[in-house]
């Protein structure tokens, strides 16, 4: 198997399709949240729709959460006055039948019984008003920054992800980070492959994603990116920078493992193995620990 | 001093083991905390089973205390002691003391090998509706005595208690009592298994279990 049929094949692995188990529950939850918000504002019909990896084509198994945005129509008050009310008054309407987490922008929902394996329902909610009428650009409210308004668009996001040409290697790549724990946004992430892959696109996915790692090691200060549907006012440059050096530091070992071991060290094998299989070689791997250890709680 | 300036090689023996066995886990140093962050892959003969997204914090007075470990990918519902999580995320791997007296204590990647490896691998059966393999502790202080009376050798909680106070010093004086209860003078009865058990439960491995049960 050359290396690029290799990584076609982790692309096969990663795919999450419409019928596969995880999609049809995600797509449930999403049904139950738009029948929510459709009831607790329905004076003011806001536009819901998926947003994220869901929607640019870049969904992967590894990493399948899903952003719902809720955007209300630029002349209507019923849902709040400010950004901040919005956000807020969303909050409170999910809240009735789900845990919200709040996170910057976006409201990460769980189960209310937080008890179960199931709680976390890979949902996020993010609220928002748009600038005009009822379509292109939004702002959504920001409640860990300075700047407390952002003006987004996301067909903007979606049509620069999806025309890039490189959604195989953002998808690889987005493997990788998660594969690695690295901590740069996903979004900014995605500006940055784009940015180092422009004109590359004819390339095979192996000569991509060398080139993307191997810049990124040898290039000593932060790489900036523009917000393609903000490009004055959303300065991404402080985030990069707090994280350059991880994904730098990444990167550099990503190349030598490559180097030393392979590339299976570095996506993890091609081969699908069943559930049967999977407990059976948990079980014997559980009975050939040398130390045998048993959980507790505090 | 932070156990990584004191002990250089062990930070260095831990990158050489991450690179041969563990590659998605990078090591960052952050605030003086040494931690570890990425995926942790259960493979068994070639195989990868199953991945975990961890952090696993090394604390500044290792070898004394314990990694502490989180997992990242929502897999352990918090605050759950059915699944062993605290509400901070953070998982009971296993009772504190009884990884303190092991030899290999000192090596965190002993730790992930042994103690982390076992806890994911039981969570990932569980998670699939089987049973844990190695079992589990009973929750709370119930584990506690269960794990240190298996450290000692014994089930009673007060001869585990008396045992324990006895190893947290570091002289026995033959004239004492024997933990056991018989009403024996220690040098009568079983000064052998306290000498024994003092060459596998040093002083402070048996304080730290006291201030665990909130003995002392």
């Amino acid at each position: 198997m050359t290396t690029n049929e290799y990584l076609i094949t982790v692309l096969e692995l990663q795919k999450l399709g419409d019928d596969s188990k995880e999609m049809k529950e995600l797509q449930g939850h999403r049904a139950d949240v738009e029948k929510l918000l459709r009831d607790k504002f329905k004076d003011c019909s806001p536009k819901i729709r998926y947003g994220g990896s869901k929607a640019k084509g870049t969904l992967i198994s590894a990493m399948y959460d899903l952003d719902i945005i809720c955007y209300f129509p630029n002349d209507d008050m019923s849902a709040g006055n400010s950004l901040e009310d919005i956000y807020n008054n969303v909050k409170s309407a999910l809240e009735k039948e789900y845990c919200v987490i709040q996170k910057n922008s976006a409201l990460r929902l769980k189960s209310k019984d937080a008890q179960g394996l199931a709680s976390d329902f890979h949902i996020d909610v993010v609220p928002g008003r748009y600038v005009e009428g009822d379509d292109g650009d939004c702002f959504i409210f920001q409640a860990n920054a300075d700047k407390t308004r952002l003006k987004t668009n996301l067909d903007k996001h979606i049509s620069h992800v999806r025309g890039s040409g490189v959604t195989d290697t953002i998808k690889l790549l987005k493997l990788w980070k998660v594969r690695k724990g690295l901590r740069l946004k996903q979004f900014i992430w995605e500006l940055l492959i784009i940015d180092l892959l422009k004109g590359k696109s004819s390339k095979s996915l192996e000569d991509q994603l060398l080139h993307v790692w191997t810049v990124i090691r040898d290039t000593k200060d932060p790489i900036s990116v523009e917000d393609p549907a903000n490009p004055n006012g959303n300065d991404l440059s402080d985030i990069m920078a707090q994280y350059w050096q991880e994904l730098s530091s990444a990167a550099n070992s990503t190349l030598k493992t490559i180097e030393n071991l392979g590339w299976e060290s570095v996506f993890g094998t091609s081969k699908l193995i069943d559930e049967t299989q999977r407990i059976s070689g948990l079980t014997q791997a559980s009975s050939a620990a040398i130390i045998k250890t048993k959980p507790w709680v505090d | 001093m932070l156990w990584y300036k004191k002990s250089p090689s062990l930070l260095e023996q831990l990158r050489q083991d991450l690179e041969k066995k563990y590659q998605d886990l990078r090591i960052l140093i952050e605030k003086n905390v040494v931690c570890l962050r990425g995926g942790f892959p259960i493979i068994h003969d070639g195989i990868e089973l199953d991945r975990f997204q961890i952090e696993v914090k090394i604390p500044h007075d290792f070898p004394k205390s314990i990694p502490v470990v989180k997992e990242l990918g929502g897999r352990v519902p918090l605050n759950n002691p059915l699944w062993h999580a605290n509400a901070d995320g953070t998982l009971c791997v296993i009772v504190p003391e009884e990884w303190l007296i092991n030899p290999q204590s000192n090596s965190i990647s002993a730790f992930l090998d042994g103690p982390l490896r076992n806890f994911l691998i039981s969570h990932a059966l569980a998670e699939a509706g089987q049973k844990r393999p190695m079992g589990e502790r009973s929750h709370g202080t119930q584990g506690l005595w269960e794990a240190y009376g298996e450290m000692v050798g014994c089930v009673e909680q007060v001869i585990i208690e008396r045992y324990l106070k006895y190893l947290s010093k570091g002289n026995i004086k033959g004239h004492w009592d024997c933990p056991c209860g018989s009403g024996k003078k220690l040098r009568n009865c079983h000064r052998l298994k306290v000498v024994e058990l003092q060459n596998i439960i040093p002083p402070s491995v048996a304080q730290s279990a006291l201030k665990r049960l909130k003995l002392k």
